[in-house]
């Protein structure tokens, strides 16, 4: 269980979190919303333990965030982050050097299920096949939490819903997944709760479908309303 | 730290490639030279090995603090800050590596140039006359009988001085990081900090060993020259520790 209180990180005088009050339950789909510069991404990577926090406090089952934590969490990230000389299999090979959760086995049916190949430069894959590559080794962990930031991002319609279905698939038992995307209607189906964050804050947090009762519309129509303003 | 270190080699593997296959042309151009009696290439292959030698021996004694600037500076650090292993373990694993290599650069071009050096004398049949003439040359330029407690005085200083400049470049680093996260003028900063940090840890050795560990013109091993070393490797210890708690505790990638 991820908590947050009173979280917030400032860079000088800019201030990309504010005051996040939140709590992520284990088993349940999260998606995480807002749009550019609301602060989804740097609330991740404070989860992750790739940005300090410089306010409040941050927990992942009652572990502040360090070494003993990235063990069980597994972050995407937006961005294509592998080293220039590695190949598929070398990010594979890596993944399985450092995560104890992580299966060579299913990495490779990821890979192959996702149309890529083994010898391939993970630098020459073309932006979707890249996306395609973190996704797969992000997966093929075996972790508790999974952050995935803007996993469609890049990918064509078409493999979307074959993007969409591996992240349900990883979705089982104990396991909370936290999806941040633009792409608010293709989420919606799949997510248990959501959570709009604008400038830094949470703006409005709760179980999709009470959220859906209460205010009587969809996910979408809500985010059209939120940030329409 | 051994999984770290292996990638921490793998990053850095290129330029030893680079080195190396320069070093082999060159190697081949020289035993060209001598087999075939071209002295032109012979002089030409001896004069670039040896600069080749240098510079690829400069070049990996710092390579690693680029390294650490890149894994600072570009998406790539993920690779490293996601892994569940702690910053003493990175930071260490990337000192261990630069140490390995630059001793391995270095045994490899000594034996570069022992074999070379057989090579000719054992073309020209005076293998004898050139130790005698080595013997010689050593002899006329120190003048005075080497202790080895000096020798390993002097392999110590360098060490413990390349470590130094090492730790305290990736300190400079770390710190800008640190406070100037984001900003573009993040890498002036840490050559501005490297600089101040070296003349403030000079200072301080020359104010606890007034002595320092020259007497006149003469190195003299002294229980004070022991001691520079001791404030060299004590700067050195807090520069490592400084990295990796900025890293562990403040470090945002």
């Amino acid at each position: 269980m991820v908590e947050a209180k009173m979280l917030g990180k400032r860079y000088m005088r800019k201030q990309a979190v504010k005051d996040v009050t939140l709590t992520l339950e284990d088993g349940k789909v999260y998606a995480l919303l807002g749009p550019n510069g609301s602060g989804k991404t740097t609330f991740m990577k404070m989860v992750a333990g790739l940005v300090k926090p410089t306010e409040g406090c941050l927990s992942y089952n009652g572990k502040k965030i360090g070494v003993e934590t990235k063990k069980h969490v597994a972050y995407m990230s937006t961005e294509p982050f592998f080293y220039a000389y590695m190949t598929v299999k070398d990010v594979g090979k890596y993944y399985a050097d450092f995560f104890e959760d992580f299966s060579m086995e299913r990495y490779e049916a990821l890979v192959s299920r996702m149309d890529l190949r083994m010898e391939d430069k993970a630098k020459e894959l073309s932006s979707g096949l890249a996306a395609k590559l973190k996704l797969a080794a992000t997966l093929a962990r075996d972790a508790q939490l999974y952050m995935l930031d803007e996993p469609l991002n890049g990918i064509d319609i078409i493999a979307r819903e074959a993007i969409i279905r591996t992240i349900v698939e990883a979705a089982v038992a104990e396991k909370t997944v936290l999806l941040s995307s633009h792409l608010v209607d293709e989420l919606e189906p799949i997510v248990d709760s959501v959570v709009f964050m604008k400038r830094g804050s949470v703006v409005l947090s709760g179980d999709a479908e009470e959220v859906r009762q209460e205010r009587g519309k969809s996910i979408v129509d809500l985010y059209k309303e939120v940030y329409a303003e | 730290m051994g999984k770290l270190m292996k990638y921490e080699f793998r990053k850095q593997l290129m330029s030893k490639i680079v080195i190396l296959a320069v070093g082999a042309v060159l190697e081949i151009l020289f035993v060209l030279g001598l087999f075939l009696e071209k002295e032109n290439w012979l002089a030409t292959a001896t004069g670039l090995l040896l600069t080749t030698a240098f510079i690829g021996l400069f070049y990996l004694s710092f390579e690693s603090v680029v390294t650490f600037s890149n894994d600072l500076r570009t998406k790539q650090s993920y690779m490293l800050f996601l892994t569940p292993r702690n910053m003493f373990q990175v930071v260490g694993a990337k000192i261990a590596v630069t140490i390995i290599q630059i001793f391995g650069a270095g045994l490899v071009f000594a034996l570069i140039a022992i074999g070379d050096v057989a090579l000719v004398c054992s073309k020209y049949g005076k293998i004898q006359e050139f130790f005698d003439a080595l013997k010689e040359f050593v002899k006329a330029l120190t003048g005075v009988e080497i202790r080895l407690s000096e020798i390993i005085y002097v392999f110590l200083m360098v060490l413990v001085t390349w470590l130094l400049v090492i730790t305290m470049a990736m300190f400079a680093i770390t710190l800008s990081t640190t406070l100037f996260a984001n900003k573009k003028y993040k890498g002036l900063i840490s050559v501005l900090i490297f600089f101040a940090l070296e003349y403030v840890i000079g200072k301080i050795a020359l104010l606890m060993v007034p002595t320092g560990f020259l007497q006149g013109q003469y190195l003299v091993v002294t229980t004070e020259a022991w001691a520079y070393i001791g404030v060299y490797a004590a700067a050195m210890v807090l520069n490592f520790v400084g990295t990796a708690l900025l890293l562990e505790k403040k470090v945002s990638v």
